[in-house]
């Protein structure tokens, strides 16, 4: 599904990413990532996705390197992402930018994926008149929008109570399940982390710690001295 | 929920919405066509020469400004050097004209031609710009051209400080230049032409690309990542502007029968932006209604002595009374007093439920 080789980007004279190998194999399902601020997971998104050029490194989706391909090939080839900042359109209405997505990307059942978000009420709104959690929200629509395959979400859950982080993310494992689509999801919710993924990678100074499935990881004496502490 | 039902609906639409949708494109159309034709007949209620000049005057700034204003409400870019397009086809026309020794159709569709493949040419090189830098590229290039035209050694192409005076055989589309020279004659080609650029920028506004164009301006980045290419629209919506600008110019050439430098200098293109700011960028028809004022005040100022001061003054009362323009005002008066319209048609939905 997804792979990733001895990916690294520095900033200057500091190494974002260190030689980060990692390999997501399952469809449909949720692949978290961990570690403390600075741990290089919101860099590790930018690469995987395009936004940011790796110093060295490849990403292969479905066994296809698409390390030098633009933002929008790979999206066209089913790699979507949404925003640590919700990264929505401003100005219009929740359905017509669904709606403009929809039809660029073949996707067939906006109906169904606005009805399993919970979006149908503000789909006439416009998309920056409405509440914080539904604009996370529509910002996943437009990551889903177009059956994508691999999908990155960075902090989705950024900015919401605990009740609002369970129910998207209840939403996201629904989604997920639903549309077969593998989900990376960058989240500082540990419980919520821990609950709804199926594995999870643990990345600490631009490394990966430990990767694995969740209960593993929990138990990595690594993770719980970089990251979790005494509270895991 | 209901709208949600909407949405399902639209997709199952029936043969009988979309015959109710046809009827309602059909009504507009016949409106605007009504309009159209009325039009044609102003020279009729308009005696004066005077003001028939002074609206013709107004309708090639509105067609100027309709071209800056399709840009920032499409690309939220702003055309500072709007003069390079009008200038430019202006020069293209009249050199087509009096060097080349082309007939009017041949030197008019020639000038529309060269100016949109330039647009082209200069879209794609600034349209990544940020918008800042993209107003002040757009402002040195018309000053640039401005310079080429000054330079002596192509005077003899240019005319240089002189400008080119021109006079054509034929006629345009069955209109002589004896007949163009008038504001009577040249009238309904002045009208159609605001018509059909207004009726042009409309219609892409309406459309797919209107629609990707403003989620690129919303917000580009996003854009990138449903997959959409984000520079082939915005450099699609600039030549269209520098298209409709040129149209301005071409027909600046066809009345004026003379192509000067000043048209190319940054006042020309000022006034267009003057134009823009006072109507307003949110509609199609808010940069012609700012033309129209802009060129009506300038008159009156004139009258008055102090043409500059009080245009000033002016500009700024309307901008600071008008935030969103003249055009804005009337939309958001227009939509208060139709609120309770349709709240009373929306209760009647619920009733009939």
């Amino acid at each position: 599904m997804l792979r990733v080789e001895d990916l690294s980007v520095t900033y200057g004279s500091v190494r974002a990413l260190d030689s980060v190998t990692l390999e997501v194999r399952r469809r449909g399902a949720l692949h978290g990532i961990i570690g403390p601020n600075g741990a290089g997971k919101s860099t590790l998104m930018d690469a995987i996705t395009g936004r940011r050029r790796p110093t060295c490194g490849r990403v292969f989706v479905n066994g296809r390197d698409i390390t030098a391909l633009s933002v929008a090939r790979r999206r066209q080839l089913g790699m979507s992402r949404s925003f640590q900042r919700t990264s929505i359109f401003p100005g219009i209405r929740v359905g017509e930018q669904l709606e403009l997505v929809a039809s660029h990307l073949g996707e067939h059942d906006l109906v169904g994926l606005v009805e399993t978000l919970g979006l149908a009420r503000v789909y006439d709104e416009v998309a920056d008149k409405i509440a914080y959690g539904d604009q996370r929200r529509v910002d996943i629509a437009l990551a889903l929008v177009g059956q994508p395959s691999l999908m990155l979400l960075d902090e989705p859950a950024a900015g919401l109570s605990t009740a609002e982080t369970i129910t998207l993310f209840e939403h996201l494992a629904a989604v997920v399940r639903d549309r077969n689509v593998t989900a990376l999801v960058v989240e500082h919710d540990v419980d919520a982390v821990f609950r709804f993924c199926d594995t999870i990678t643990a990345l600490d100074l631009g490394r990966v710690l430990a990767d694995g499935a969740p209960a593993d990881v929990r138990k990595d004496p690594r993770v719980i001295a970089a990251y979790l502490g005494t509270a895991a | 929920m209901g709208a949600l039902q909407g949405l399902a609906a639209d997709r199952r639409m029936t043969p009988q919405t979309a015959k109710a949708r046809s009827a309602g494109v059909l009504k507009t159309v016949a409106v605007a066509g009504a309009l159209i034709v009325l039009g044609l007949f102003a020279p009729m209620a308009i005696k004066s020469p005077y003001y028939l000049g002074l609206l013709i005057n107004a309708i090639l700034l509105a067609i100027s400004a309709v071209s800056i204003g399709f840009l920032a409400q499409q690309s939220g870019l702003m055309m500072f050097g709007a003069a390079a397009f009008t200038g430019g086809a202006t020069y293209l026309y009249a050199i087509a004209i009096t060097r080349f020794g082309w007939g009017v159709m041949a030197a008019s569709a020639f000038a529309l031609l060269a100016s949109t493949l330039f647009c082209v040419l200069i879209g794609a090189l600034i349209v990544r710009a940020r918008p800042l830098p993209f107003a002040m590229l757009t402002l040195a290039l018309a000053q640039m051209l401005r310079s080429i035209v000054l330079i002596t050694d192509f005077r003899p192409l240019t005319g240089g400080d002189d400008g080119l005076a021109l006079s054509f055989e034929g006629a345009f589309f069955g209109f002589s230049q004896a007949q163009l020279s008038k504001p009577e004659g040249f009238w309904p080609v002045a009208w159609l032409a605001l018509c059909g650029v207004l009726a042009l920028a409309w219609a892409v506004g309406r459309s797919r690309t209107g629609k990707v164009l403003r989620a690129i301006k919303a917000n580009e980045e996003r854009m990138r990542f449903s997959g959409f290419d984000t520079y082939t629209p915005r450099v699609l919506a600039f030549t269209l502007a520098g298209f409709i600008a040129a149209v301005s110019g071409l027909l600046t050439g066809l009345y004026t029968a003379f192509a000067s430098p000043e048209l190319l200098d940054f006042s020309t293109g000022g006034n267009a932006l003057v134009s823009t700011l006072i109507g307003g960028v949110g509609t199609v028809g808010g940069p012609a209604l700012g033309a129209l004022l802009f060129v009506v005040g300038q008159d009156q100022f004139g009258g008055a002595g102090n043409l500059e001061l009080l245009t000033g003054i002016g500009v700024v009362l309307v901008i600071f009374v008008f935030p969103n323009g003249v055009m804005g005002f009337i939309r958001s008066g227009v939509a208060r007093l139709g609120a309770p319209v349709r709240r009373a048609q929306h209760g009647d939905d619920h009733a009939a439920r």
